[in-house]
């Protein structure tokens, strides 16, 4: 049917529109109200001095048998009044970027006072199966609990290629029980962040709370420029979109710290010759962000960790060297620009490794795990009431 | 947050759920594959008919799982193609099939315009995608209302020209991509994803170099 006149037609293609627009919304999950971070640890609603924490404890986790190298641990605190203060997961397998790389996970038993023997939760070959096309390697995962009470596993698997051909597989807990012992996950999908066959985004640093249940997950996009991208998620865990957080383009690995909840500072690895920690800051809840100057501090393009555990108390684990990872440091802040040494979490030799820090409070207690060597994985248990 | 607001906001994009991605992945992937079989079985001088059984043997193996079939690997690469390479191939090994020609574009002015449309936006989303654009546009596909401008965007030929479908035969696939779009946010959530992949994309550069020194226009295959 010819349509001869032009208002018509014009009519015609507003209302397509408009049945678009409208379809749009109707078949869309309701927005989210704007962001605000939960700035106390959640198990830590009282203030903490982080200047009078110790250390109590420290040891190192089981890795699982015949398991050669470990890396880039992720720190998941539990339920209270469970038989589990924290899971800690990380990737497990003959080397970095191996074809045998699995997620291994260990639980900190409240009763034991000990790491549970650990087990495998996430095995490429599976997860393929599950998702219909294959999945070259396994590498970072970062976990998340839900409003819930399900674990999300945020994993770093490839395509075609090397770290670069990342994307971030989001698994969910499938199991009904959160032991170990039971613990299953499943993919939810494969986030969708860019254009390019959805290459190349990395995952490495935890969440960061919201007071509505839901989370800001820092990532990063590293094919030949590197730059931070914050993901939010509602209080289920799903996707609800995506921000660029610098127009630098030597920047990865963003760890978030909330000093107020609209104001959060992203604390970021730079792969520059700089050797200092680059930062970035939002005002209004991560809708917007803006750089700021490098920290003082030196890091040697290594991964860093931080946490609030409060209103001016930020704690961030670094390599403070510009030349490599033989020491890996806690230091404390409480403007996010001026920091001070805390505590020395590992040092060693030059050629020595003490990297990836992972932070999470539980049971009162600041908790830090780290990569030793590539081989193992270490862990650190700082509690409050020492002498400033 | 209003509804209007919240109809403007890209941040509540609906996902595809696992399962109909998996199906798409088969079904894309199948149909591009059948295309590139009659097309390369007609170039290679093959028999039409065998040309055709060539094209469902793509199909069936597409639709294998595990790691024999070819989207295990073309999915670990590329996850799942458009919806506008997958419509484009699928129209035209029916028009193929059926012998009733081949696309009929109205004015070449718009059938340029399409192929500058479809290079323009890919070389936007690859730059966005080094994040060397002011904005994150990659973003901006998330948006509810970005799919309503873009069919505002398909039909201005049709409001401009007027004529039949079959003469704007480029606004009418891309309104159906869109609806395609709008009801099942295949292949990934993002509207940029459903209208361009990058295969396509260099397909469409390709013709537009072809284009360039021929002094001609065309979009389709």
């Amino acid at each position: 049917m010819l349509i001869r006149s032009r208002l018509l037609r014009l009519l015609c293609a507003l209302v397509l529109a408009v049945l678009a627009m409208a379809a749009g919304w109707v078949l869309r999950p309701a927005a989210p109200v704007p962001a605000r971070a939960v700035v106390h640890a959640a198990a830590a609603p009282v203030a903490v001095d982080v200047t009078r924490l110790h250390k109590v404890a420290q040891g190192d986790l089981p890795m699982p048998a015949g398991a050669a190298a470990a890396h880039a641990s992720s720190l998941l605190v539990m339920p209270p009044g469970g038989p589990s203060a924290l899971t800690v997961f990380w990737f497990s397998g003959e080397r970095e970027s191996g074809p045998g790389v699995q997620i291994a996970a260990s639980q900190w038993d409240r009763s034991m006072q000990a790491w549970s023997a650990p087990r495998i939760v996430a095995n490429r070959h599976v997860l393929g199966a599950q998702l219909g096309h294959g999945v070259r390697r396994l590498g970072n995962p970062v976990a998340w609990m839900d409003a819930d009470g399900r674990i999300h596993l945020f994993v770093v698997a490839t395509g075609w290629g090397g770290w670069a051909a990342s994307r971030i597989l989001h698994l969910r807990q499938s199991s009904h029980s959160l032991n170990l012992d039971a613990l299953e996950f499943s993919p939810v999908r494969v986030l969708p962040l860019s254009w390019l066959w959805n290459t190349s985004h990395l995952v490495r640093n935890t969440p960061l709370p919201l007071a509505d249940g839901g989370m800001v997950l820092p990532v990063h996009f590293e094919l030949g420029w590197k730059y931070p991208v914050a993901l939010r998620f509602d209080a289920q865990g799903d996707f609800q979109g995506m921000v660029r957080m610098s127009a630098r383009k030597h920047l990865l690995q963003p760890t978030l710290l909330a000093q107020s909840p609209d104001h959060w500072i992203g604390l970021l690895r730079d792969e520059s010759a700089n050797g200092k920690v680059g930062a970035v800051a939002t005002d209004d809840g991560g809708q917007h962000w803006r750089d700021l100057p490098d920290l003082a501090l030196d890091n040697p393009d290594a991964s860093v960790g931080g946490m609030a555990l409060g209103a001016g108390q930020m704690v961030l684990a670094h390599n403070s060297s510009p030349g490599s990872r033989a020491r890996l440091d806690l230091s404390h802040s409480s403007d996010g620009v001026h920091w001070s040494l805390l505590a020395t979490l590992a040092s060693g030799a030059p050629m020595d490794e003490f990297s990836y820090p992972s932070m999470a409070w539980a049971d009162n207690s600041l908790w830090i795990s780290y990569t030793v060597d590539r081989q193992r994985l270490a862990w650190q248990r700082f509690a409050p009431g020492g002498s400033p | 947050m209003n509804a209007a607001a919240s109809l403007f906001s890209a941040d509540n994009p609906g996902l595809p759920a696992l399962g109909l991605v998996q199906l798409w992945l088969h079904l894309g992937w199948g149909t591009l594959l059948a295309w590139l079989g009659v097309c390369m079985g007609t170039r290679l001088g093959l028999q039409p008919r065998a040309a055709w059984v060539l094209a469902s043997a793509l199909m069936v193996w597409a639709w294998l799982p595990g790691p024999y079939a070819p989207v295990h690997w073309l999915g670990l690469a590329f996850q799942g193609p458009s919806v506008m390479a997958v419509l484009l191939c699928a129209v035209d090994l029916v028009w193929r099939r059926t012998g009733s020609g081949r696309f009929r574009e109205g004015p070449s002015f718009w059938s340029g315009a399409w192929l500058a449309a479809g290079v323009l936006l890919g070389w936007a989303l690859l730059l966005d995608t080094l994040a060397l654009l002011p904005v994150s546009l990659y973003a901006w596909g998330f948006n509810a209302a970005v799919p309503a401008l873009l069919v505002l965007l398909a039909l201005l030929p049709w409001v401009l020209q007027g004529g039949s479908a079959r003469q704007h035969s480029m606004s009418v696939l891309v309104v159906i991509v869109l609806g395609v779009y709008v009801a099942l946010h295949l292949p990934t959530g993002n509207v940029w994803d459903a209208l361009l992949d990058p295969w396509l994309w260099l397909y469409l550069n390709v013709r537009a170099v072809r284009a360039g020194f021929a002094g001609r226009r065309g979009v389709l295959p």
